[in-house]
């Protein structure tokens, strides 16, 4: 795993630098940038799987970054004294939010987080309210509320709206389910529903189960997902 | 818009003042009009000229005596003689009288004793006139003797005065007997009713006097109440000696003195009048007796020339000329409330033109009640904006205490510091244990100054130095602080250089180790010029170049701090240098902290 740390202070770098060496052998590098700059430019050339993000640096705007990165498949931790900021990180999408000061223990807690095996979980986990999606060289937002269903597609997702348009993200299902809220649901290995938009779950012969939309689409759903998905609806 | 509104109340306030007067000396014009027109009726017997004859003899009440031969007097400028003085005239009457359905009253006022004959008929007294001072029986200032009708003739009437005048001091100065007729119209009614309006005005000024007085006996140091109380209190004792005369007519020799109190006041009110001005706009006390010097020589020219009446008028004038002189020039000097002031004396001065005659008996007074009304109308105003400017400045001040230490205890400063201690402890415990120090340094030092208005600048050295070394530790950099100071005692706000300096560090990333500000005192004429040099960071992406500027609630802190110590007197300016690699901040300020 590539990690990113953006992080003004020298001294916060190498806690987090000592730490995470402890904590995960899958780390294959860890890079520091001290300024918005750098790190827009090492995302740019070499993208990470896990960004660690200061919010103030040297007075920059660490959120910046993360307008900018909204629609990229790296999943971010927030590692800032700034907790008045985190409400508003959790809605670009963050995983986690560290306070400063911080312990292993508690990075320990984010990086589980998000590196959970990606079957456990079934609902959202985070506080997300807009998804970006590339398109050509713009950013185009996406109000979660606006969105169906997600499925599966390699390692991207295809995110299907009200509307019916369809759009292709960066980041594959597990990692959506690590940022979207909690009324996103997986009901089939490829697939994520919006609870919100769900008219019935139908059973057929054989244990066969399909989730009818208020669209009147149909989604397959897998067997080990519908009693977690049963026991929502109800 | 406070200024416009006192202003506005000022103005309506005195043109009302000066309304009520002009209305009131029209009242009075027309009255002293009526009783000339009453005078021309009887034919000419205001008796404005006597014949005079010094002496003493009953022949002298005849009708049928021949006067001829007696000088004639001008009855205003009689001259005070040692005993008996006989006055006699001739004149015709008005028919009704003849007809015997009016009596008459004969009105004496002036400084004599007094024995009326009518057509050879002794008809009253005001007093006992005697050749000398111990056998006469001293008459009253004003006195009103009864004619009856009966005496009155067609043709000839003669009045005849047997009087005389003492003082008890050897003193030959011209005074006035006024003998006037008016219809008799009995014993006067209740003289109170008459004079209620100036007792009430006497009340107002008087209760203005005290308040003043009672202000400044609660705090010395309000001169300016003082000189107000007393001014006060002379216009007080002014206009009570001029109301005592409706009020009780007292014996003639007391009249002398009632008028000096008069001039004597008017000269005080005129001292005061222009000390509070002086006080007001901070103008040295000395140069009132450049005033009183002036008030002597007027004094001396106008009682030797013209009566002391005059003397009064003109000595009231020359101490309003001169406040509006003191006020203008601080209008010049563009004093506060300087202006509005100057309006109010300028009105006021007006009304020594209005009506001349009505300004010593009535009006002064009225401008002076309108005064004492504006003043306690000011005070209000005043003691509301002391009031707010003490509680905004102590509130400015709790704030930026506030601040201060708010600003150590932001987030941004103490987590990460806490964060780099955290891992200093595990990575070198010895090195920990110094960044605590230094934190324990920098807080002990923000604590003993926060509450202080000033330190000096020795303290502001030790507060940069703990922080820097703080800094050093939190950022496993050096920042060094290299100072060049003339004057260490010299007073400056807690933390402002400590601010520029926190600014730097937080809004530049520096690379360069070590990283060095420099801070410069110069002493140039009365002035300590300091010049702070932050290095420029890197480059940063959102074009914010000026990072090393005091920006925000740095910028505003350092900006409060300064006004609050020396308000405009003090300079504060913040460039790049010309090779932009470092941010300059001057601060220029008196080496003398104004009071």
């Amino acid at each position: 795993m590539k990690i990113l740390i953006v992080e003004d202070e020298i001294m916060v770098a190498r806690a987090l630098k000592r730490m995470l060496g402890d904590l995960h052998k899958g780390v294959s590098s860890i890079v520091h940038k001290m300024d918005l700059e750098g790190a827009m430019q090492e995302i740019e050339t070499n993208i990470p799987d896990l960004l660690l993000l200061d919010l103030n640096l040297n007075g920059e705007d660490g959120l910046r970054i993360l307008s900018d990165c909204v629609a990229a498949p790296f999943q971010t931790i927030i590692v800032s004294a700034n907790t008045d900021q985190a409400i508003q990180a959790f809605e670009y999408g963050v995983v986690d939010f560290v306070p400063k000061p911080f312990d292993e223990e508690r990075l320990k807690k984010a990086l589980d987080r998000l590196l959970a095996p990606g079957n456990e979980t079934v609902c959202g986990q985070g506080c997300a309210e807009f998804l970006g999606i590339r398109k050509g060289g713009n950013t185009l937002v996406l109000y979660v509320d606006d969105v169906e269903f997600i499925k599966a597609a390699d390692n991207y997702s295809e995110v299907t709206l009200s509307s019916g348009s369809v759009h292709l993200h960066e980041k594959n299902l597990r990692q959506l389910l690590q940022i979207l809220p909690s009324y996103f649901q997986r009901i089939h290995k490829s697939h994520l529903v919006n609870m919100r938009k769900i008219e019935g779950l139908n059973s057929f012969e054989g244990s066969r189960y399909e989730v009818s939309l208020q669209s009147e689409k149909i989604l397959p759903a897998g067997r080990k997902y519908v009693s977690a998905l049963r026991e929502r609806l109800l | 818009m406070q200024f416009k509104f006192r202003l506005l109340f000022l103005v309506a306030l005195s043109v009302t003042v000066l309304a009520l007067a002009y209305v009131f000396s029209l009242a009075g014009q027309q009255a002293s009009e009526s009783r000339q027109q009453t005078v021309d009726t009887l034919r000419g017997m205001y008796v404005t000229h006597m014949r005079i004859h010094q002496g003493d003899h009953p022949m002298w009440a005849d009708t049928d005596f021949d006067d001829t031969a007696w000088p004639l007097q001008d009855m205003s400028k009689l001259v005070r003689t040692p005993g008996i003085t006989w006055l006699r005239q001739n004149f015709l009457v008005w028919p009704e009288y003849l007809e015997g359905k009016t009596p008459a009253a004969i009105f004496v006022e002036g400084g004599a004793s007094t024995e009326i004959y009518f057509n050879g008929e002794f008809v009253g007294r005001n007093g006992v006139p005697a050749a000398n001072p111990a056998e006469e029986i001293v008459g009253n200032i004003d006195a009103k003797i009864f004619v009856p009708a009966r005496l009155f003739r067609d043709a000839n009437n003669v009045l005849a005065v047997r009087m005389s005048s003492h003082l008890p001091w050897q003193h030959r100065y011209e005074y006035q007997l006024r003998i006037s007729f008016e219809p008799y119209a009995g014993e006067r009614q209740n003289r109170i009713n008459d004079y209620l309006p100036s007792i009430m005005l006497i009340g107002a000024i008087g209760a203005a006097a005290l308040y003043f007085a009672t202000g400044f006996s609660i705090s010395n140091e309000n001169k300016a109440a003082l000189w107000l109380s007393l001014l006060l209190f002379c216009v007080v004792i002014q206009f009570a000696s001029e109301l005592v005369r409706g009020l009780y007519s007292y014996p003639y020799q007391w009249h002398a003195l009632r008028v000096s109190i008069i001039t004597l006041m008017a000269t005080f009110s005129g001292i005061f009048l222009n000390l509070l001005v002086s006080h007001k706009f901070g103008y040295p006390r000395r140069i009132i007796w450049g005033f009183v010097a002036a008030q002597i020589t007027l004094l001396f020219y106008t009682i030797r020339y013209h009566g002391q009446d005059e003397a009064t008028y003109f000595i009231l004038m020359l101490g309003v000329a001169a406040s509006i002189l003191q006020t203008a020039f601080a209008v010049y000097q563009k004093k506060k409330d300087a202006r509005l002031l100057l309006v109010a004396l300028v009105l006021f001065s007006l009304s020594f033109t209005v009506n001349r005659g009505y300004f010593l008996d009535g009006f002064y007074y009225f401008a002076m009640a309108g005064f004492a009304i504006s003043l306690f109308v000011w005070r209000a105003f005043t003691f509301e904006q002391t009031k707010n400017t003490a509680i905004a400045a102590s509130a400015r001040s709790d704030r930026l205490q506030y601040e201060l230490l708010k600003k150590q205890l932001q987030p941004h400063f103490i987590m990460n510091t806490l964060m780099a201690l955290s891992e200093w402890i595990i990575e070198s415990p010895k090195t920990g244990i110094k960044m605590i120090q230094a934190l324990a340094t920098e807080f002990r030092i923000l604590h003993s100054i926060s509450d202080q208005e000033k330190i000096t600048l020795k303290q502001e050295l030790e507060l940069c130095m703990a922080h820097l070394d703080l800094m050093s530790y939190r950022r496993d950099q050096r920042f060094v602080l290299t100072a060049d100071i003339e004057d260490s005692s010299a007073p400056i706000p807690p933390a402002i250089f400590h601010t520029l300096l926190e600014n730097a560090i937080t809004h530049n990333r520096y690379e360069a180790t070590p990283i060095e500000f420099c801070l410069t005192q110069k002493l140039k004429s009365g002035q300590y010029i300091y010049l702070i040099e932050t290095p420029v960071g890197k480059p940063r992406m959102d074009n914010h170049q000026d990072g090393a500027r005091p920006s925000g609630f740095g910028f505003q802190y350092v900006e409060t701090r300064i006004r609050q110590l020396w308000a405009d007197q003090a300079h504060f300016d913040s460039r790049r240098s010309d090779d932009g690699s470092v941010w300059l901040s001057e601060l220029v300020v008196p080496s003398e902290l104004s009071p």
